[in-house]
C-alpha cells in the first residue's frame, strides 16, 4: 500500500489529450447574404422584423418576441455609436489558433446607424482614456474580403 | 396517473446529410410547423423543452442561442443535453404537475456540422478507455456486436436483414435520409467496413434533422384537436458504464420498458401493440432492443427478423419508417420515433401505414452501446 508512515502518497494527475473540434458551420440564406454583402459591397446588411419593426444585426431568420421570419433586408451602418467597450490586458490563448494573443486590444458593441441591435468588433484604439460610451466609429474595410466576420478589419473612432 | 397527456401537433425536417441551413431555421421550421398541426400558436404554449448537445452544436449551454427559433422567448425553458425522447419525458413530467398545460419538445442535431462519431470520444472514461485513442461509439458497438453474436450464434446474415428491412422501409418515408428500396443481403455485407463487423449500411447515416411536438393536459388536448395520442406509459433507465455492464443485453431499456408497460396496463406486449418504433443506432441492437421490450426471449431476437414478424406486413412491425438506419439526426433520432408512431395512432403515415395501429411503442436511447434508453407508450381515442 502507500508510502511509509509520515508520507503523504502522491496523488496522480493523467492527461486525456488535445482536444480538437473542428466544426463547419451552415450560414444558410441570411447570414450567407450578410457575409456576400461585407466581401462584395463592402454593406452590412440587416433583417427587419415585420411585425415590430426592429432591425436585427447580424440578420436572421426569426424575431424572438414576435416568432416571425424576417424578409425585409436593410442596409445599415457603417457608422455608429459604441454601445459598450473593453480593453482587454490579460493574454490568454486565442482559441481559434492556439496562439497567445498579444494585448491590449479593444473589444467593443457598436449600435449601426439604423439598427437596433449591436454588433462585436475590436476599435483600433487601446488607450481607455480616450473611448466613452456614445462615441462614433466607422467600419473599416480590409482590401482582400473573403466573406467572414474579418472582411471589417475593426472599427475606427472618428 | 392522476391527469392524462396527449400529444396535439408535430412535425420534422426532411432529414439529410448536409441541410445547408443554420440549425436555427432548422429548429424554426419544425417548431412553426409542429404549432401549426396543433392549430396553437406560440401563446399558448407554457414551457419549452428542448433536446441537443453541447459538443454537436459546436457552443456550450446551446439552447440559448436557438431558443429564440423554438419559440421560447421569456417563456419557462430548459434542455436535455442528450436525446429527445428525455425532453419529452421531462415535458411530460411537467404537464403533470398540473402547473403546465402546453408544453412544445424540439430536438435537433446537424451531423454534418461536426463527426458526431468523432464527438462520441468524449464521452469515453478519460483515465482509462480514452487514452489509447482507438475507441469511439461504432468501436464500442462493434465490441457489443461482436459479444451478442458469439452469445447467440447471431450471423453477420441476421443482422445484414435488419438493415435490409429498414432501409427498404425508409424508401417509403420522404423524411427519411437513407432510403434503399431494393437493398440486398449481399449489398449490405459487402458495403464497406468501417469496425468489424460494423459495415456502412448496417449503421445509421450521419443525418441532419430536426423534429418538434406539442403536448398538452387533457382539458387543453381536447380543446385543440379531435384525435389526440395519449401518452399511455413512459419509463426511463440508464445502465452503468461499457466495462461495467452486461454489453450483450439492454438491460435499462428492459426495466424503462417494464415501467411503461406498468403505466400503460399493458401485460403482453406482442399481442397489445401494433407497431413499433426504436432507435436502433447499429442494426444488431434492433435483436438487442426485441429482446429487452419482451418481444421474445433473450438471445432469440433473430428469429423475429428471419420470420418476418416485424416486417411491415409481418404481425408486429417494427421501424416502418426506416427506422435510425433510415436517418440520425442523433438528438432528433428518439423523438422522430415518437412523432412516426404518433403518426400510425392517427393514420397519417402515408405509404407505410400499418392496419389498426391503435397502440404504438416508441423508443430513444443515448450512451455509448445505448447505456440510456426511453420508452414510451402510446395510444389513440
Amino acid at each position: 500500500m502507500a508510502g511509509t508512515a509520515g508520507e503523504t502518497p502522491e496523488l496522480i494527475k493523467v492527461h486525456s489529450g488535445a482536444v480538437e473540434v473542428p466544426y463547419d458551420w451552415h450560414c444558410g440564406p441570411y447570414w450567407s447574404r450578410f457575409f456576400r454583402g461585407l466581401r462584395d459591397e463592402k454593406k452590412i446588411y440587416a433583417t427587419k422584423c415585420p411585425s415590430c419593426g426592429r432591425v436585427y444585426i447580424p440578420p436572421r431568420e426569426v424575431c424572438g418576441p414576435c416568432f416571425a421570419r424576417m424578409d425585409e433586408w436593410v442596409e445599415v451602418g457603417p457608422e455608429g455609436v459604441i454601445e459598450m467597450f473593453t480593453v482587454v490586458r490579460l493574454p490568454y490563448t486565442n482559441p481559434s489558433t492556439g496562439e497567445p494573443l498579444s494585448v491590449p486590444y479593444t473589444d467593443v458593441y457598436v449600435r449601426l446607424d439604423g439598427a437596433d441591435t449591436s454588433l462585436m468588433h475590436w476599435l483600433d484604439e487601446t488607450d481607455e482614456k480616450k473611448i466613452a460610451v456614445g462615441m462614433r466609429v466607422r467600419a473599416v474595410f480590409r482590401d482582400k474580403r473573403t466573406g467572414t466576420m474579418h472582411d471589417i478589419e475593426h472599427f475606427k473612432l472618428i | 396517473m392522476t391527469r392524462r397527456v396527449a400529444i396535439v401537433g408535430y412535425a420534422q425536417s426532411n432529414h439529410q446529410y448536409d441541410m445547408p441551413l443554420p440549425r436555427e431555421d432548422m429548429v424554426f421550421e419544425v417548431v412553426k410547423g409542429a404549432l401549426e398541426d396543433a392549430g396553437i400558436t406560440k401563446k399558448e404554449v407554457d414551457t419549452v423543452v428542448s433536446a441537443s448537445t453541447d459538443f454537436l452544436d459546436g457552443r456550450t449551454i446551446s439552447g440559448v442561442f436557438y431558443g429564440m427559433a423554438a419559440g421560447a422567448y421569456l417563456k419557462d425553458e430548459s434542455k436535455a443535453e442528450e436525446d429527445g425522447t428525455l425532453a419529452l419525458y421531462y415535458a411530460f413530467m411537467r404537464i403533470l404537475t398540473d402547473i403546465y398545460d402546453v408544453a412544445l419538445v424540439e430536438a435537433h442535431t446537424q451531423g454534418s456540422c461536426i463527426n458526431p462519431h468523432q464527438v462520441s470520444f468524449y464521452m469515453l472514461d478519460p483515465l482509462f478507455d480514452r487514452q489509447f485513442n482507438v475507441l469511439n461509439d461504432i468501436a464500442t458497438a462493434a465490441l457489443q456486436a461482436r459479444m451478442y453474436m458469439s452469445k447467440y450464434d447471431v450471423a453477420e446474415e441476421d443482422i445484414a436483414m435488419v438493415a435490409v428491412k429498414n432501409l427498404a422501409n425508409a424508401a417509403s418515408n420522404p423524411h427519411a435520409h437513407r432510403r434503399m428500396l431494393d437493398v440486398t443481403p449481399e449489398e449490405v455485407l459487402n458495403s464497406k467496413l468501417y469496425y468489424e463487423p460494423i459495415r456502412e449500411l448496417t449503421m445509421s447515416p450521419i443525418s441532419d434533422g430536426a423534429c418538434a411536438l406539442v403536448l398538452a393536459s387533457e382539458e387543453r388536448a381536447r380543446e385543440f384537436t379531435d384525435s389526440p395520442v395519449w401518452i399511455l406509459g413512459a419509463g426511463s433507465c440508464q445502465d452503468s458504464y461499457l466495462r461495467d455492464r452486461n454489453l450483450h443485453r439492454l438491460e435499462s431499456l428492459e426495466k424503462a420498458a417494464q415501467r411503461a408497460y406498468e403505466m400503460a396496463g399493458i401485460k403482453d406486449p406482442v399481442s397489445e401493440l401494433e407497431v413499433l418504433e426504436v432507435s436502433e443506432k447499429f442494426a444488431h441492437e434492433e435483436m438487442m432492443i426485441y429482446e429487452a421490450l419482451g418481444l421474445c426471449r433473450e438471445g432469440k431476437g433473430r428469429v423475429l427478423i428471419e420470420d418476418g414478424i416485424t416486417s411491415k406486413y409481418g404481425e408486429l412491425p417494427v421501424n416502418p419508417s426506416g427506422g435510425a438506419l433510415g436517418a440520425d439526426p442523433v438528438c432528433a433520432t428518439g423523438l422522430i420515433r415518437v412523432i412516426e408512431a404518433a403518426k400510425q395512432i392517427n393514420g397519417e403515415a402515408n405509404g407505410y401505414q400499418m392496419p389498426h395501429a391503435c397502440r404504438a411503442l416508441a423508443h430513444g436511447q443515448f450512451g455509448l452501446c445505448a447505456q440510456k434508453n426511453v420508452v414510451f407508450v402510446l395510444g389513440g381515442e
